[in-house]
């Protein structure tokens, strides 16, 4: 008999990994009363597999979360053992963050974030299933046959629903190494009518740091200054660890080719979609045949251990396999392997099956994130997670969703990509996959996001007063740029012309001056002595963006104008795309699947046509002419 | 990007509302928020008063000019119909302008250069019945309009022909392709084991890129000579056979032949193909100075007719010597895509090339006999070459753009590959050099579909390991 938990939530979070801490600290500040439920209560937060955060992308992911009031940023400054900033010799949109964090500190911090918030029960339990009445999810049902009840619910299983381990031609079912995978989830969404496939992802084995001799490595320190993560924080003053780099070479590809039939991917085991981005060793040998080595990144796994995470070789070759490859590589000859490298195949749930809140089209107030969605990695995981438990708790409170578009977020972006386009291999972040990349930086990741942020509740009072300074300050330095002259006096010419840049002959704007290739704020400094205390600070990059590189920003925005047109001609939920002359079986049967929110989405559908949607705009204007407002909005656009 | 939407309602359009080239009197239409704006860069009222300040549907007086060299194109009739009263029911202005082909195209060019976009087939319709100046049943009739464009392409030949321009577009974009997932790969992935970009070879790439794109540009002027033809006048004076010459060209009894000068008084049109190019053949009265009224009628229309014209046919009799009436068929040609027909050969010459040389060159002189049919095929080479600069007629297999549309696509992408060059030259971080690119793509993609994120994705994986 099942027993009904008599406490009941609003949200109840199923897993506690990136999505699910996210996603539970999200509810549960926008007030609501949350239930975390977790396989293991000692891997709350934990990184299943390379200990870093952030990069080129993802980086942009993580300002994001951290600006909206989320917690990752917080959690990475906290933990990180080594801080580096990548790009930095290119401009200021690509460059990202990244740090290394001390895999242990991390869930340690992400346990006690769940813990300090008093909305939040945290329980250790296997979620076997979903209690739905009326189309609507109501509570899950745990693998002891307890039910737990609560207005909405969020699932967050990662890799576990299903999960099956591969070392070799030998099999593990499980969600990570040495725990048990998470029967029954995928069945009962299966019954549930949803579409459930098959995903693969892979990790490297660990080594052991006291067996590798790293005085004949090549060292990657931290940043001598390091950046924060977050807008929460000024400065990070800690000792940081190395990082190093070494290669693989011949005879490690050699090793690799002549054991391939030992590879459950090449002898075809495997069938989940592993991704392109990330492939195995296996995968680079043979895909690159031509490439005589492939770097390796050993990165320490904490402060508290020796062992190291050797980046760039992730397996599913057999273990002697391994140890075999491994000891080719300079600095390895020794080298102690500590966890055996696998690769895992876990089931997950084709994204076009959800709304851009996350909410489940299937099934009202359940909604979807991190892995389960077809994604990989602890960002974009993080990045869903967040979302789904503010649309959660906005629908338990009875309020409009809360979406980012394309041009306000790269959460935005990775959102719309999974629910318009679906995946065919793990999604992971990109900046190339931004149409207006210049605008969506991380160093303005709060100008965008922090006062939405706020209004839900999610950003600290003390965070946003110190938000808004900076927000004053960045005009303020504006209008001295534009109001502050400079007279062409012998000085400044000297110090012009050694500065390469050419002598003033009038008086010019220090904004002017600012906009020449050559002159940054450091230049303006020996100018200019209000300008050298700005050098290098929030101030001074948001500033030099705009001012530099004015016509570049001039042309995403007028793009973003363009873009936001389409994206707010909205479809009713319901729309009705049979019988509408005009339109192929083929893209009817697309739209009636993916079932837009607006025209912009539509148009972002695969194989959709340019006809087609000038079709569906005449039929939607034609369905809004029944309504009063449109002649109001029409007298409006047309005066 | 929605280069997909190929309907922004916020732009100004503009396009021929009359059958290009035919008609005394040509309309462009104009629609959109910036009608009025476009109108008044280009428009000089002939009474004052600004273009703002003209009322709704009443006629004005005017010209219209080139900003750019204030040169003066076309003197005009505009009428201005402010929202929501016009057929589409935004602001829209008509300029009723000299017909012909070349007058309206070079308004248009110049409305295009100032804010205007060329209207897609359609899309005054469409824009009709989205700002409800149509009833249902009208917008059905607009979505089986919008949906016929695909059904029209159907058609053999412009398939074909847009196949093979296709192929050669996506060629470039190919191209452009490689470069971006160069550069995107140094973005995206600092951390791999990529060699950094070589400007040289990226610079090179492009630079071949360019010129191909301006050479399919420069196809555009035979394209459309192909697709619509080239509005020609036969201009003389009377009884120098034009209307023989014709004939011949045409091979059939038209016009009136009479020894009697002064028979044709109207004039007569025929369309001609002359290796692959049709000729819009007007046949004009002779120009004579006359005291016939009807005639005198004919000649005052063929000498608006040969202003009109794009390329004149200028007939001369060789048998006798030039008069003041040949003089001002001569200075008619001035500036003009022309030729001197030199008729009557089986007569003795009293007419020498020499005199002709000083109005046009002396490969554009050609000898006939139209009553012995002689010196046709020549007259029919020379046409050719003065028409497209070749010798021969086009191969099947040769792409040439035909679509205006298709003309400033490619136009905006040849302009973005140039801003790519300067930003590359100049060391701009490869974030800047990829928007660069992609709006070349963009427009590229306007005339055989957009390139996604996952083609410059694949693009990239398929060339570098990637993998930290």
């Amino acid at each position: 008999m099942a027993i009904t938990y008599p406490k009941k939530y609003h949200v109840i979070v199923v897993g506690a990994g990136h999505a699910g801490c996210e996603a539970a600290l999200a509810a549960a500040r926008m007030g609501c009363k949350t239930l975390v439920l977790t396989g293991n209560l000692d891997t709350i937060g934990l990184m299943s597999c390379n200990p870093s955060i952030g990069g080129v992308g993802k980086g942009h992911l993580v300002k994001e979360i951290d600006a909206l009031g989320g917690e990752m940023g917080k959690a990475a400054d906290a933990t990180a053992i080594q801080f580096r900033r990548l790009n930095t010799r290119k401009g200021p949109a690509v460059q990202a963050t990244r740090i290394q964090a001390d895999r242990q500190a991390y869930k340690t911090y992400m346990r006690k974030a769940l813990e300090s918030e008093k909305n939040i029960d945290l329980k250790q339990r296997m979620v076997e299933g979903f209690l739905v009445e009326g189309g609507r999810a109501v509570g899950v049902k745990t693998s002891l046959g307890e039910h737990f009840l609560a207005d909405a619910v969020v699932v967050t299983p990662g890799t576990f629903p299903n999960g099956l381990i591969h070392i070799g031609l030998t099999q593990i079912s499980a969600g990570r190494a040495g725990e048990a995978p998470a029967y029954g989830i995928s069945e009962s969404f299966q019954k549930l009518g949803f579409r459930i496939g098959r995903l693969k992802t892979g990790t490297p084995p660990r080594l052991d740091g006291r067996t590798i001799k790293w005085d004949i490595l090549e060292v990657q320190p931290g940043d001598p200054e390091p950046k924060p993560f977050s807008f929460s924080n000024d400065k990070i003053e800690r000792e940081q660890l190395p990082c190093y780099i070494t290669y693989t070479n011949e005879r490690t590809h050699q090793i690799i080719r002549s054991n391939l039939h030992k590879s459950p991917l090449y002898s075809g085991i495997i069938k989940g979609i592993g991704p392109r981005y990330c492939p195995s060793i296996e995968d680079k040998v043979v895909k690159f045949p031509d490439k005589e080595r492939h770097q390796v990144f050993l990165e320490p796994e904490g402060w508290g251990t020796y062992e190291i995470y050797p980046n760039g070789i992730s397996t599913s070759l057999p273990l002697d396999v391994q140890y075999e490859f491994i000891r080719t590589i300079r600095g390895l000859e020794e080298a102690e392997i500590m966890r055996p490298g696998y690769a895992v195949e876990y089931d997950f749930s084709d994204p076009t099956q959800l709304k851009p809140t996350l909410e489940t089209k299937l099934i009202e107030n359940l909604f979807f994130a991190g892995q389960i969605n077809g994604t990989t990695g602890y960002e974009e995981a993080a990045s869903q997670g967040l979302i789904a438990g503010i649309n959660a708790a906005l629908r338990v409170k009875g309020e409009s969703p809360f979406i980012l578009d394309r041009s306000e977020a790269y959460i935005g972006i990775l959102i719309d990509d999974l629910v318009t386009k679906g995946v065919d291999e793990p999604y992971r972040m990109f900046t190339s996959r931004a149409e207006y990349r210049l605008i969506l930086r991380e160093d303005n990741a709060d100008l965008r996001l922090r006062e939405k942020g706020y209004k839900l509740g999610l950003v600290r009072e003390e965070d946003f007063l110190r938000f808004l300074q900076k927000k004053k300050k960045i005009q303020e330095e504006f209008e001295r740029l534009e109001h502050t002259k400079v007279f062409p006096d012998l000085r400044t010419n000297d110090i012009l012309i050694q500065l390469g840049s050419s002598p003033l002959k009038k008086p010019y704007t220090l904004k002017e001056l600012l906009r020449r290739p050559e002159i940054t704020y450091r230049e303006l400094a020996l100018i200019d002595p209000v300008s050298a205390t700005l050098v290098n600070t929030d101030i001074s990059i948001q500033v030099e963006m705009e001012v530099k590189y004015e016509g570049y920003i001039q042309r995403q925005i007028e793009q973003i104008e363009k873009f936001k047109k389409l994206e707010n001609i909205k479809i009713p939920e319901g729309f009705s795309y049979e019988n509408i002359p005009g339109l192929s079986k083929e893209i009817i049967q697309k739209l009636s699947r993916i079932r837009p929110v607006s025209l912009g989405q539509a148009s972002r559908i695969s194989g959709m046509t340019p006809a087609a949607l000038s079709v569906l705009m005449v039929y939607l204007r034609r369905n809004e002419n029944t309504s009063e407002e449109r002649h109001s909005s029409y007298s409006s656009s047309s005066s | 990007m929605n280069k997909l939407f190929v309907y922004p309602q916020e732009d100004t359009i503009a396009a021929l509302a009359t059958p290009p080239g035919e008609g005394g009197i040509a309309v462009i239409r104009i629609s959109g928020k910036h009608a009025l704006e476009a109108l008044s860069r280009v428009f000089k009222r002939a009474t004052p008063g600004s273009v703002f300040d003209m009322k709704t549907h009443r006629l004005y007086r005017g010209h219209v000019f080139d900003p750019e060299s204030k040169a003066t194109i076309d003197s005009v009739l505009c009428v201005v119909m402010r929202s929501p009263n016009s057929y589409t029911g935004e602001d829209v202005v008509e300029i009723h302008c000299h017909g012909g082909y070349l007058v309206p195209k070079m308004i248009l060019d110049v409305l295009f250069k100032n804010g205007v976009r060329p209207a897609q087939p359609g899309e005054f319709t469409l824009r009709a019945f989205l700002n409800g100046k149509m009833d249902l049943a009208q917008a059905e009739a607009v979505a089986d309009v919008v949906h016929a464009q695909t059904q029209r392409s159907l058609r053999q030949a412009e398939l074909q022909l847009e196949g093979m321009l296709s192929k050669k577009i996506e060629g470039f974009k190919e191209s452009i392709l490689d470069t971006l997932a160069e550069i995107e790969a140094q973005v995206d992935f600092p951390e791999e084991d990529i060699d950094p970009i070589l400007k040289e070879e990226i610079s090179r790439r492009i630079k071949t890129t360019l010129e191909e794109l301006q050479k399919l540009l420069s196809t555009y002027e035979e394209g459309r000579i192909i697709k619509y033809g080239v509005y020609t006048a036969i201009l003389g004076k009377p009884n120098v056979g034009k209307s023989s010459l014709l004939n011949l060209l045409v091979m059939k009894e038209r016009a009136i032949v009479s020894p009697y000068p002064g028979t044709t008084r109207d004039f007569i049109e025929e369309t001609v193909e002359i290796k692959g190019i049709p000729l819009r053949l007007i046949d004009t009265a002779g120009l004579r100075a006359t005291a016939d009224d009807i005639e005198r009628v004919g000649v005052e229309l063929a000498k608006k007719k040969a202003q009109e014209a794009e390329f004149i046919i200028a007939v001369i009799d060789g048998s006798t010597k030039l008069d003041e009436n040949d003089l001002e068929v001569l200075e008619k040609i001035q500036g003009k895509k022309s030729i001197i027909v030199v008729n009557k050969l089986d007569l003795p010459q009293e007419v020498s090339e020499k005199e002709l040389s000083r109005f046009v060159s002396e490969s554009r002189i050609v000898k006939t006999s139209a009553k012995l049919g002689l010196g046709i095929e020549e007259l029919k080479d020379t046409i050719l070459e003065v028409l497209t600069g070749r010798e021969n007629p086009p191969r099947e297999e040769e792409v040439i753009i035909t679509e205006l549309r298709h003309k400033v696509a490619i136009q905006k992408a040849k302009e973005s590959l140039l801003s790519f060059l300067e930003s590359l030259e100049r060391g701009e971080s490869p974030e800047f050099l990829a928007v660069d690119l992609r709006s070349a793509l963009d427009s590229l993609g306007e005339i055989t579909g957009e390139t996604s994120t996952e083609d410059i994705l694949g693009r990239i994986f398929s060339r570098f390991c990637i993998g930290k």
